[in-house]
């Protein structure tokens, strides 16, 4: 029952108790003395129970306010006090909604401070397994961050001066120089004197780690806030030794190739001049006017295998792949070279398998990849020896192997030698080329026709390159597939 | 006495070319295809001249030029080299270096080449022959 109820209920109480009185004292069935006690009696016991149940509705209200989670059902309803009470209730509730607002703010804060430390770990990780070191400066130049491999550009304790050899210093120092090599604090003074200028300032330099000498570039660029108010500097360092190396190898390469294309072009030339000057004889002039002939379609030749390497590569030559018979590949090729290791007097045999190997392959490519080994052996072994071409089955691939006693592949080059102009440089001096045979024939027989290639060597031994093409022929599988069944 | 020249190059066309302008102006020629072949007979015979390649397999033009600045018999002949090579090579150093006479950039006039050997051999063209 609530508080009004027990008001009303102990008003009627006393009033029915008065009435009652008043009839029995009219009908004279009891004194009027007698009434007097019934009703202070009936008034009394109602103002006890009337303060009872108040004194239980204060208990409850201080229970609540000591501990607010645990009555808060009962604690709803209304009490005596009335609103006094609903007020003191609200209140509480409402300092319960900001404590529970505390706590909720505590734990959001918590979650977000976990996923901020996941996301640091994650991009520190990131940072740490880049190749290109990062260097982060703070706006008073104090070193922030380094990744793993930035930390090769600092200068440990050790190479300090002995009177600031305390490194867990030496981070927070402003004094650049202390802590990052001379290359790097250098670059990270200019950027920062000269930032109205530019955003960012970069630098090439050598330096010596564990040992090896590097080509790097470093690249430092001012950080702002939005406001434009300077928040440090971050440096990146690039190891620029195979962009070098690249470069270089593509100077030899245009050196090698203007040789290539120079010595018949002189040849040329020369003859031409001997013809005008008539300097020969007219039978001697009918000879040179065959050699230019030859020089001529020797310069087409280079420029076409050029041409061909450039045109094959970037993917504008078509592939034309069909079902063949590979043995008919190699013996075409080996007719090809069979002329030149005669010249060479180098016994050349061509060992085919006796099984039909079906392969489903561009023919005038794979025959160009096989020719170009097959020259290769020929060009690099020295006179009166052996080159042998091979094919055989082997679970679901076919094998190509050619094999030469020449003067064979250094251990140091053999990860090299499909490399785009690279050439051996051992052998370099032993013949002509461009370093482009074998790149070609690397990409004709994995990309072209997701096939391998694989070489072993020895030097003074020989070399031996072996080519797998997968076997099995396809036009033939998807005829079968698109013809109706016979019997239909 | 005719001079003799040796040429030394492992294209055989420019070696034909030049031999014939050479035995044409009367000089004796003796032609190789490798540094390596014309230093071996260089020893045996010590030539007026050498006209050499640069790049050639086995030995090449400079380390052929070393050789023969070496030998004592060989020391002083005028060596001309040939080179298709362009800016990447730095002609004077070797001129310097190694002694070499003259450096003549493939393709090169034969008819030129005639007359810086010659010149290398003091000789006027009434002289020859």
């Amino acid at each position: 029952m609530n508080f009004s109820g027990k008001y009303w209920f102990l008003i009627l109480l006393l009033l029915t108790v008065s009435c009652v009185d008043n009839l029995l004292v009219m009908s004279q069935i009891v004194s009027p003395g007698y009434a007097l006690i019934i009703a202070l009696t009936a008034s009394l016991t109602g103002w006890a129970w009337l303060m009872k149940s108040i004194k239980n509705d204060q208990q409850q209200i201080t229970a609540c306010l000591r501990n607010p989670e645990l009555v808060r059902p009962e604690i709803q309803r209304k009490n005596f006090y009335g609103s006094v009470f609903a007020e003191a209730i609200h209140k509480m509730e409402e300092s319960d909604t900001e404590l529970s607002t505390t706590n909720q703010v505590k734990t959001m804060l918590k979650a977000r401070v976990n996923s901020l430390l996941k996301k640091e770990a994650l991009v520190e990780s990131v940072l740490d397994n880049l190749e290109t070191g990062i260097l982060i400066f703070g706006a008073k130049q104090e070193l922030e961050f380094t990744n793993r491999v930035a930390n090769s550009f600092l200068i440990t304790a050790s190479d300090q001066d002995h009177t600031t050899s305390d490194s867990s210093l030496s981070l927070g120092k402003p004094a650049v120089e202390k802590t990052v090599i001379p290359e790097l604090a250098k670059l990270l003074a200019k950027t920062i004197e000269r930032k109205e200028a530019t955003l960012s300032r970069r630098t090439e330099f050598e330096f010596t780690c564990n040992g090896v000498t590097n080509q790097y570039r470093a690249i430092a660029t001012n950080l702002s806030d939005e406001n434009h108010g300077a928040l440090g500097t971050v440096v990146v360092v690039e190891n620029i030794g195979e962009e070098a190396d690249e470069k270089t190898q593509h100077a030899e390469f245009v050196s090698s190739v203007a040789h290539e294309l120079k010595t018949p072009m002189s040849g040329i030339k020369a003859y031409i001049e001997m013809l005008l000057d008539g300097d020969c004889e007219p039978d001697e002039a009918e000879e040179l006017y065959g050699f230019i002939n030859d020089q001529i379609d020797r310069l087409t030749r280079l420029v076409n295998s050029m041409l061909n390497l450039a045109r094959i590569e970037s993917g504008v030559v078509e592939i034309k792949r069909h079902d063949h018979e590979l043995n008919d590949i190699l013996k075409t090729a080996a007719d090809v070279i069979s002329p030149t290791a005669t010249e060479k007097d180098i016994t050349f045999t061509a060992e085919l398998s006796d099984m039909y190997l079906p392969v489903f392959v561009d023919k005038d490519m794979l025959g160009q990849a096989i020719i170009n080994l097959l020259s290769n052996a020929v060009k690099y072994t020295p006179n009166g020896r052996e080159v042998r071409l091979r094919s055989r089955m082997e679970d679901t691939s076919a094998v190509i192997e050619v094999r030469d006693t020449g003067m064979g592949i250094p251990e140091n080059s053999l990860p090299h030698i499909f490399d785009r102009f690279y050439r051996v440089p051992e052998n370099n001096r032993s013949a002509a080329g461009t370093g482009l045979g074998l790149a070609l024939v690397h990409f004709i027989v994995t990309n072209v026709h997701n096939g391998s290639i694989s070489v072993q060597s020895k030097v003074d031994e020989g070399t031996c390159f072996t080519v797998t093409i997968p076997l099995g022929h396809k036009e033939q599988k998807r005829k079968k597939q698109l013809a109706p069944p016979a019997n239909a | 006495m005719n001079h003799l020249i040796y040429i030394c190059d492992d294209d055989s066309h420019i070696v034909r070319a030049i031999s014939m302008k050479l035995r044409k102006a009367g000089f004796e020629v003796e032609c190789f295809p490798n540094g390596f072949e014309c230093w071996e007979k260089a020893r045996e015979q010590a030539p007026h001249m050498i006209i050499t390649d640069l790049q050639m397999p086995l030995m090449n033009g400079l380390e052929l030029c070393e050789k023969i600045r070496e030998l004592e018999t060989t020391r002083s002949i005028p060596i001309t080299l040939l080179t298709g090579k362009g800016f990447e090579f730095d002609h004077n150093e070797y001129m310097q270096k190694l002694k070499i006479t003259n450096v003549m950039v493939k393709p090169f006039s034969p008819k030129k080449l005639l007359t810086q050997v010659q010149e290398s051999l003091n000789l006027t063209n009434d002289v020859i022959g």
